[in-house]
């Protein structure tokens, strides 16, 4: 049983930089947290002040209950992958694995049998004689989280673990360090500043913006009821379409572009404070033939075509809009479409910057996303 | 390709092409070059060695003999039997301890240094430390003989040791902070995470991974402490004087007994020599440790 809790955790660098700012946070048993958001977040910094390698400046940091902001880190019983991956280039992989049980004086025929057992969960078994750098990097990182699990630790702590792999390794590792921790059923918190491993990987997901957490939620949630603008642009790739404007008798004028479009019902006596953003994502931008007061009509820019999907851009003045639409549709640049925004996919934030928080409808209206997360790569 | 190849095929092998006449001047001008520096360097060396070899009377001649004419090694036994074996021992006992001394002063100054850049001492001591090499020796010789003189520490091998580390510990510190800097935090915060204290991850993990560069320090430093006179001079007398005070005294106003010099030169090579080849691999590591990154 390990849960991992912040409580208002606060890390100041110098006299004016503030790194995390009031951070709390209760990680579950056996959950995988994934902590995301762009560099300078403070992502990292909570990390390693759960790991113990930086002191909160004020707040307690707590294992299982028990505050341990004076524990040093190698008392804390935590495993900690880097995404440097930082294997000791004079060991062997063995000497590598092998290393956390020697700190702890476990018997030599016992820290034999466990590097085995650790290796052959990884597949690495036939790289235990190699030295670090006669590896490639996935089997550094294979050699890395075996060093990791090989002594049971309470939590394990990824700084970013997958950063330093190309995109189809990243890939098939995103899915074994999953299938590793529901098999050993361990805490497990993950940093990293892709959101698609944020929303493929986790139990839940941190979004974390400025030393702050935005949103802690299931990745669908975070999905589907970004608590703020900032939540709904970092996550989902493309990014939703936010357009800032003003709202009046239920209808919405975006400042760029010709565009008035009417919000549903349960939002549009939310707020006539301006001003607002609209966003919608562009898998729910649909094409219409008829106009309505759900449309608007603009011109093609580009059409991308990724396939399984094409992607449309268009130019409000300084703002860029994308629908993503069905690859049979025949598109080209310089067209006239008129562009249908669904009122059950269309949220409201009630500002136009990136802490301007969602407007909740007052009906029970609740947005029915059909579409997916659509990887970056 | 060998040198010779090489040399022969730019010379010869290729003159019908006329743009290559050039690469064979340019040839000749490199090879005429290296011949020249390798003349100079190894000259000495030789005419040394050479010289260690020659009964006093043959060292006098003219022309001089570039073989000796009468082979003997009794330079060698002279020397040895002589004030050679005392001071030679000394110079041993003095550079090891010496060189002992500023690694075990310098390699944690220079881990902290890599570790805590302008925490440790504030933004003034590392400079500090730089700067003690930058006066020329003779600068601090009076008063430190003073200074030593008062507590009765003259001509004794802790003195030579301590007055060594004056130039040594700065040299320490300044190299093995770049290659303490060249080792990846993370590695240290691993072994931490896997459960060692900030010293065990420092002597298991940091300290292992700079060998090479404690090698060449090492060789460095203890070359220096070899070799040094200035100070060896004015600070010894008898009991801790080494090699390198006692060759000028070979220099007497009756002879100069050039054969016993050059024998003790050779002798005081040896070790230098030996022990850089058999460090080679590791020393050419050390000094290129950092100039390549990735």
């Amino acid at each position: 049983m390990t849960t991992i809790e912040l409580d208002t955790v606060r890390k100041e660098f110098g006299d004016d930089i503030v790194a995390v700012d009031d951070v709390s946070l209760t990680i579950e048993d056996g959950e995988l947290v994934v902590l995301v958001g762009p560099s300078g977040s403070g992502k990292s910094t909570t990390l390693r002040m759960i790991a113990g390698l930086e002191a909160p400046t004020s707040g307690d940091v707590r294992i299982d209950g028990i505050r341990v902001n004076d524990v040093q880190p190698q008392n804390r019983d935590i495993a900690m992958v880097f995404q440097s991956f930082a294997l000791y280039p004079h060991r062997t992989v063995r000497g590598n694995i092998s290393f956390p049980l020697e700190a702890r004086d476990v018997p030599d025929a016992e820290i034999d049998g466990r590097v085995e057992e650790a290796a052959a969960m990884l597949d690495i078994t036939e790289l235990l004689d190699r030295k670090p750098a006669n590896l490639s990097g996935g089997q550094q990182q294979r050699v890395a989280l075996g060093r990791a699990l090989v002594r049971d630790p309470q939590a394990f702590l990824m700084d970013e673990p997958l950063a330093n792999l190309d995109a189809k390794l990243r890939k098939e590792m995103r899915t074994e360090v999953v299938r590793l921790q529901q098999n050993l059923g361990v805490t497990m918190v993950h940093v990293t500043h892709n959101q698609e491993e944020a929303m493929t990987m986790g139990d839940r997901v941190a979004v974390m913006n400025e030393g702050q957490i935005q949103q802690l939620a299931p990745p669908k949630e975070v999905y589907q009821r970004p608590a703020n603008r900032f939540v709904a642009e970092f996550i989902g790739s493309p990014s939703m379409n936010l357009l800032s404007g003003s709202l009046s008798d239920g209808t919405f004028h975006a400042d760029a572009g010709d565009v008035s479009v009417r919000v549903p019902d349960g939002l549009a006596d939310a707020s006539t404070v301006s001003p607002l953003t609209l966003g919608v994502r562009p898998e729910s931008v649909q094409i219409v033939d008829t106009p309505d007061e759900y449309t608007f009509e603009a011109t093609v820019d580009v059409v991308e075509l990724m396939g399984n999907v094409q992607i449309v851009h268009i130019v409000l003045d300084d703002t860029e809009f994308l629908a993503e639409i069905d690859p049979d549709l025949a598109v080209e640049q310089g067209d006239t479409l008129s562009l249908r925004l669904p009122p059950e996919k269309i949220d409201l934030f009630d500002g136009v910057r990136p802490e301007s928080p969602r407007i909740e409808r007052t009906t029970d209206h609740e947005p029915s996303v059909g579409g997916t997360v659509v990887t970056e790569e | 390709m060998s040198v010779v190849e090489w040399t022969r095929h730019r010379l010869f092998g290729a003159t019908e092409d006329p743009v290559s006449l050039r690469g064979a001047f340019r040839t000749i001008g490199v090879t005429s070059l290296v011949s020249v520096i390798l003349v100079t360097t190894l000259f000495p060396l030789y005419w040394t060695v050479n010289t260690s070899f020659k009964p006093a009377p043959e060292t006098q001649t003219f022309p001089p003999t570039f073989v000796p004419e009468t082979f003997t090694v009794s330079p060698y036994v002279d020397i040895l039997t002589g004030a050679g074996s005392s001071v030679l021992v000394n110079s041993v006992i003095v550079s090891v301890g010496a060189t002992a001394l500023a690694m075990l002063i310098g390699v944690p100054a220079g881990y902290a240094y890599a570790r805590n850049p302008g925490k440790v001492g504030g933004k003034h001591l590392a400079f500090w430390i730089l700067s003690l090499r930058m006066f020329p020796p003779i600068a601090p010789i009076l008063p430190l003989f003073f200074m030593f003189r008062q507590v009765g520490m003259i001509d004794t091998y802790p003195t030579m040791m301590l007055l060594y580390l004056t130039f040594n510990v700065p040299l320490v510190v300044w190299l093995m902070r770049s290659f303490f800097q060249d080792i990846p935090q993370a590695v240290e915060e691993a072994a931490i995470m896997d459960g060692y204290s900030r010293l065990e991850a420092f002597f298991k993990v940091s300290l292992p991974l700079v060998s090479p560069g404690i090698v060449t320090t090492t060789l460095l430093v203890w070359i220096f402490s070899w070799n040094e006179f200035q100070f060896a001079l004015v600070f010894t007398r008898n009991a801790a004087q080494t090699y390198p005070v006692i060759i000028p005294s070979l220099v007497g106003g009756h002879a100069t007994l050039w054969n016993q010099v050059a024998a003790l030169s050779v002798l005081a090579m040896i070790p230098i020599i030996v022990i850089s080849l058999l460090m080679q691999k590791r020393l050419v590591r050390g000094l290129t440790l950092g100039a390549v990154k990735g």
